[in-house]
């Protein structure tokens, strides 16, 4: 018998794991479906259900998906000019005000 | 008060809902029904860990869709669908870190391969060659063990799947009952689900 063994390289190790429950989610029933579904408050049910999204539904993946990207940039603009607002009169400058 | 961005009232489309996408066309065939692109859905999750950035769930499961739907790949009769688009989703991310790893070489200024050449390169597989794939594998279990980390029994099945072990050599290394084993595969799989159903990235 060996004394010591090489020890699997954890991208194997990783595939094979993966490989395993990978089984286990073919193998998962309808009700396993519902139960997990039901832990994240979703009804697999309910038309439009948030555990379709990416399946049936899309993913929103961009900003410009959700948000009026210039609306945003504008409240960002006023955002940072009220923040400014209230630090002392010394800290109002740049940091690079002085190389201009 | 105009500070806060408002919500735009419509969503605009994005382009997978100005195409259909292969999901949508597998549904209508009946290839597979709701449920089991949620099965799909997981175990795109699933497989999608460890992946390089630019290729996420979604796309592993779309993709492994279209290669069925376009018969690049044939579904034996035997085979269950989803058992056979997980098999598909397994092999893209195989390709997937192949095609990271050439990508690798070929961003290497040492690297004198010809830029045209579409020929596929003999590889040796030797996965303990690349230490960044190894980082990023061994992140992953650790990952995939801190999501059972209160299951001792979920937590010796990995070891075992890890070591290529047999459901029963695992059962007989721990000691592990029958009951207690299907017990925590049960767990996982409720476990795993709940993974692959939430809306945040992996």
């Amino acid at each position: 018998m060996r004394k010591s063994m090489t020890p699997t390289p954890p991208e194997v190790a990783l595939s094979r794991v993966l490989a395993g429950l990978e089984r286990e989610l073919v193998e998962a029933t309808d009700e396993e479906i519902e139960q997990a579904a039901q832990d994240l408050g979703m009804n697999v049910k309910m038309k439009g259900s948030a555990a379709f999204i990416g399946v049936i539904y899309t993913i929103p993946k961009r900003v410009e998906d959700i948000f009026d990207i210039e609306t945003m940039r504008a409240a960002y603009v006023e955002f940072m000019r009220k923040q400014r607002s209230f630090l002392p009169d010394g800290r109002k400058k740049d940091r690079d005000d002085d190389e201009k | 008060m105009n500070a806060v961005p408002k919500p735009r009232n419509r969503i605009p489309p994005l382009s997978m809902r100005q195409v259909i996408a292969p999901t949508h066309t597998a549904l209508s065939l009946k290839l597979v029904t709701e449920m089991d692109l949620l099965r799909l859905k997981s175990i795109a999750r699933l497989h999608a860990r460890g992946l390089p950035p630019d290729v996420s769930w979604d796309d592993l499961l779309q993709e492994a869709l279209t290669r069925v739907l376009t018969g690049k790949r044939v579904k034996p009769e035997e085979v269950p669908m989803v058992a056979f688009l997980g098999g598909v989703m397994r092999s893209l991310r195989a390709d997937h870190i192949r095609r990271s790893r050439r990508g690798m070489k070929r961003d290497d200024p040492l690297w004198l391969g010809d830029e045209q050449d579409e020929r596929p390169e003999l590889e040796v597989l030797d996965p303990g060659a690349d230490p960044e794939r190894a980082l990023i594998a061994t992140d992953e279990l650790d990952k995939i063990r801190q999501l059972f980390a209160n299951d001792p029994v979920a937590l010796q099945i990995i070891e075992g799947l890890a070591e290529a072990l047999t459901a029963e050599q695992i059962r007989a290394r721990h000691g592990i009952s029958r009951v207690d084993y299907d017990s925590a595969r049960k767990r996982m799989r409720r476990c795993l689900i709940r993974e692959g159903l939430t809306c945040g990235k992996v």
